[in-house]
């Protein structure tokens, strides 16, 4: 498995998964997912617009993947990754996400985090994939 | 299972030092109800305030609004599992208040959105503005983390409209309605002429300020099952839902909730009402699978006919919509969604997340990237300095004069995904 | 004298001008109706007059949008008209790009309704449709007989100031809008419901957007066995583009023998045998000139067929130019390419885009 993470407290938090932590805009975190959905074959395991909070308010995304070789590109994952594209693109053209104050920003943080860390619980009740 | 709704109209609200109700008027004794929230440690400090439908009075950020009920001559309470013992609720007699709501009140994240207006062109947008608000405007101890200081507001109101509701146990209610649903075999067998219609209910259950309780229970957790809807009318299913003010579905919303009342105005008479299915909206991909795979063998195993759906929330949870609706209707069973839009403020975007074309009956609550200009008003309940952060405001949304520019996704209850308003939209 | 004044916008075309070498007609006016106007003026009766027509050609019109755009709502405006019409365009790609254009900025600029037509593949439609009134029309003149009475139907009720829908009054949706219903959604819900199990008609509040979705075919078991063709619609063709496919909205397609080619050569290569380019007017062409592989890989499938990884590479490519070609037309290539690619025993197919 794979977390592709922008929120740093998700990378200072969680350490029981690989992490790619990119220190970039929530945009660049669903191109970086794209990239390795179409050019490493791999599966999304949470979904990308995870949160009801809309794209143009929080900074921060958190993604997880399943980085098993497979041969060919999962097109399920793709059409998310892309629907999810679609809808930030939507949002941001619609409004700009304001210049936030950091302690927004670290509550925007905490949700993200919370959200993995509470997905995570999920998905270790379960088998592995 | 059968359940009696008395209901107990309450035309005033009136803070002094007893806690009763005389002819509609509801006297509450604020020192009690400040004490019942400072039960718990976590709170700091609480004050109650009354907001009434015309007044000149901003409501925000507003986290849940709870209608005070109660159980009459029966075992169990309210909000089973939760705030009274754990009982199967949905039978026997509950008396509930209409006309008013317990309003929790306070910035538990620095984003947190929802505003009601009492008055002026935002209180046509909102329920809330329409009965009287008993607002619990809360603050926490220094340091506490969001999920604990969700957790004790959530708890702290649902406290208080327990406390609030009882007071109309001994109250002759001014109407009273029967609900009732039979086991499943003799539900069929009451109505074999008509067609069998379930309800599948979409709880928002993401993580943090994004959570639902049945029973008690984290819906994250649940895999879908099947609820007596009289079972909703008694406080089985509660929000913990902070955030998405348009379109989420707050515990006033859980306890009324419109479908299960429009499907039981048509029972016997159009369709036979079997029953309610509740499912959950999550972020790892294998459950959103098994939840929809689920409810669509759930409402197969029930034999049902058709089902309306209902959603709660934005962008996620647009593909369990789809995807309960993909499922459900290649078993041949008809289906209704509710859900609404995002379609920019030109509306000319695309609405939904995501979309499918066997998704042919749907119901909009409308588009939440509207914008609307909310006028200054002469009283605030809360804290207006974060108008400008929250989902829809702008930077500099909130003038000097004090009017707010926001989108309606700000507004509580705007966008209601259970059908609860008149609201919809259409290409113009 | 009738009650409200229209002008007219037609491309040089249809102000009887010329054709496709007059499409450079800069942009004139003319206080008087002409060609389609007639019909128009007939069709709205007594109270509507055309009182002006504005003319500009196509090539135009899309060459220059940012200065005759301009230029073209000031001549509008010289005859203070209560209402625009223009076109209609039909399916043809440019003049519905102007129609468009112009009708938006009529609406947005001048503050007056304004009307046009398109066939649903015009590529000017999606483009314009969240301002402009645009009425769906046949795909080309010859249905200009039932495209006037469904626009003036339309022009009608905007001049009189009535509300306007999408379904009643046959244009494409704009946007969506809110408004208050009769009944609470559940209830406008729990009726839908009924009436669909009832078999009896209903209408959805959010018609689903359309996708034409292609499920995949299944996946080859043995490329080693499997004759492999390349097409694109990335516009590539032999230096000097032979068969002049247009740069946008393309009419046709071109079909090249690859046999002895072992590379698509551009201007990076000093001696090659044969030289390719692009077509295409919506990139930048500079990288596909320099290697046309960039585009459609033959240098790639020519090593794999020698290493034996693929069957073998089909001695014909066939490529066409994406930019603005009408979906109408682009199936009609694919049908007939598809068509031919059977014939001649091509198992699979490598699509490139831009």
């Amino acid at each position: 498995m794979l977390l592709v993470t922008n929120n740093p407290m998700v990378e200072e938090k969680i350490n029981c998964i690989p992490k790619e932590y990119v220190e970039v805009e929530y945009g660049e975190v669903l191109q970086i997912v794209k990239q390795h959905i179409i050019e490493n074959n791999y599966v999304l395991l949470t979904h990308p617009l995870s949160g009801s909070i809309k794209p143009n308010e929080t900074y921060y995304k958190s993604i997880i993947l399943d980085d098993n070789q497979r041969p060919y590109t999962d097109l399920a994952s793709l059409e998310l990754i892309e629907d999810a594209e679609a809808v930030y693109d939507k949002f941001m053209k619609n409004k700009m996400r304001p210049n936030w104050t950091e302690k927004v920003l670290k509550d925007f943080a905490y949700v993200d985090y919370y959200i993995m860390r509470s997905t995570f619980e999920c998905m270790q009740m379960q088998l592995p994939l | 299972m059968k359940l009696e709704l008395g209901k107990i109209n309450i035309n005033q609200v009136v803070i002094g030092t007893e806690s009763k109700i005389v002819d509609g008027t509801l006297h509450i004794c604020d020192q009690d109800i400040i004490s019942i929230v400072l039960e718990d440690d976590r709170i700091a400090s609480c004050h109650v305030e009354i907001a009434n439908p015309g007044d000149k009075t901003r409501i925000t950020p507003v986290k849940d609004v709870i209608e005070p009920r109660c159980k009459v001559d029966s075992k169990g309470g309210i909000f089973p599992g939760v705030i009274n013992k754990m009982d199967t609720v949905g039978s026997g007699r509950t008396h509930a208040l209409k006309g008013c709501g317990i309003m929790t009140v306070g910035k538990i994240v620095g984003f947190q959105e929802g505003i009601v207006d009492m008055s002026g062109p935002g209180a046509e947008k909102t329920p809330f503005s329409k009965i009287i608000n008993i607002c619990l405007v809360v603050e926490p101890k220094e340091g506490l983390e969001p999920h604990s200081y969700e957790q004790a507001v959530r708890f702290a109101g649902l406290r208080v409209a327990d406390y609030v509701g009882k007071l109309g146990h001994d109250v002759e209610p001014d109407e009273v309605m029967t609900y009732e649903t039979k086991p499943l075999l003799e539900q069929i067998a009451e109505y074999p002429e008509l067609p069998k219609v379930g309800y599948v209910y979409m709880l928002q259950t993401q993580g943090l300020l994004h959570d639902t309780y049945v029973y008690g229970a984290d819906a994250k957790h649940i895999i879908p099952t099947i609820l007596y809807p009289t079972e909703i009318m008694d406080g089985a299913i509660l929000s913990g839902n902070c955030v998405s003010a348009c379109d989420k579905n707050t515990t006033y919303h859980h306890l009324n909730n419109p479908v299960i009342e429009e499907l039981y105005a048509k029972h016997g008479k159009e369709i036979n009402f079997m029953g309610v299915i509740i499912t959950n909206e999550t972020v790892y991909l294998a459950d959103k699978e098994r939840s929809s795979d689920w409810t669509s063998k759930l409402a197969e195993y029930l034999g049902l006919d058709g089902v309306i759906i209902t959603q709660e929330g934005f962008g996620n949870p647009d593909t369990d919509l789809i995807m309960n609706c993909k499922k459900i209707e290649q078993k041949d069973i008809k289906t209704v969604i509710v859900t609404d839009e995002y379609a920019g403020r030109d509306g000319a975007s695309q609405s939904l997340a995501d979309a499918d074309k066997l998704a042919d009956a749907c119901v909009t609550g409308g588009n939440a990237n509207e914008v609307i200009e909310l006028p200054a008003m002469d009283k605030l309940i809360g804290q207006l300095d974060y108008v400008d952060v929250i989902a829809g405001g702008f930077d500099g949304s909130l003038r000097e004069d004090g009017t707010i520019e926001v989108e309606i996704q700000a507004i509580t209850g705007a966008t209601n995904e259970l059908g609860f308003n008149h609201m919809s939209a259409k290409g113009n | 004298m009738a009650t409200f004044k229209v002008v007219h916008y037609i491309n040089q075309f249809y102000a009887g001008i010329g054709g496709e070498e007059k499409a450079d007609t800069k942009p004139f006016k003319e206080a008087k109706v002409i060609g389609p106007g007639m019909a128009f003026n007939k069709a709205l009766g007594e109270d509507v007059e055309i009182v002006g027509t504005v003319v500009c050609g196509d090539s135009y019109f899309n060459e220059n949008m940012e200065t005759v755009l301009p230029e073209v709502l000031e001549m509008i405006r010289s005859f203070e008209p209560d209402l625009v019409i223009a076109g209609p365009a039909f399916n043809a790609g440019r003049y519905g790009m102007a129609c468009g254009a112009v009708t938006a900025a009529v609406i947005r600029e001048l503050d007056i309704p304004a009307v046009t037509g398109m066939y649903e593949e015009n590529p000017g439609l999606d483009i314009y449709k969240k301002d402009a009134y645009i009425v769906p029309v046949g795909n080309s003149a010859a249905t200009m007989r039932k495209a006037v009475p469904a626009m003036t139907k339309l022009i009608t009720k905007l001049l009189h100031n009535e509300p306007v829908d999408p379904v009643v009054d046959g244009y494409v949706v704009r946007h969506r809008k809110n408004f208050v219903a009769e009944f609470r959604g559940a209830r406008r819900a729990a009726d839908m419901l009924v009436k669909k199990l009832n078999n009896e008609a209903f209408q959805t509040e959010y018609p689903m957007p359309e996708f034409d979705n292609v499920d995949p075919s299944p996946a080859i078991k043995d490329l080693s066995q499997t004759k492999i063709a390349l097409v694109t619609s990335g516009g590539i063709v032999p230096k000097g583009n032979p068969d002049h496919i247009e740069s946008s909205s393309a009419s046709k397609y071109g079909k090249y023998d690859i046999d002895g080619i072992d590379t698509l050569a551009g201007t990076n290569y000093p001696d090659a045998k044969a030289y390719y380019e692009t077509a295409h007017g919506g990139y930048d062409p500079m990288y596909a000139n320099q290697d046309s592989n960039r585009v459609l890989p033959v240098d790639v499938l020519r090593d794999m067929e020698a290493s034996g990884k693929i069957g073998e590479l089909h001695r014909y490519f066939y490529s066409t130019v994406g930019n603005g070609t009408s979906v109408a037309n682009a199936k009609k290539y694919a049908a007939a390419i598809a068509k031919e690619l059977i014939a001649d025993g091509v198992q699979a197919v490598i699509l490139t885009s831009t």
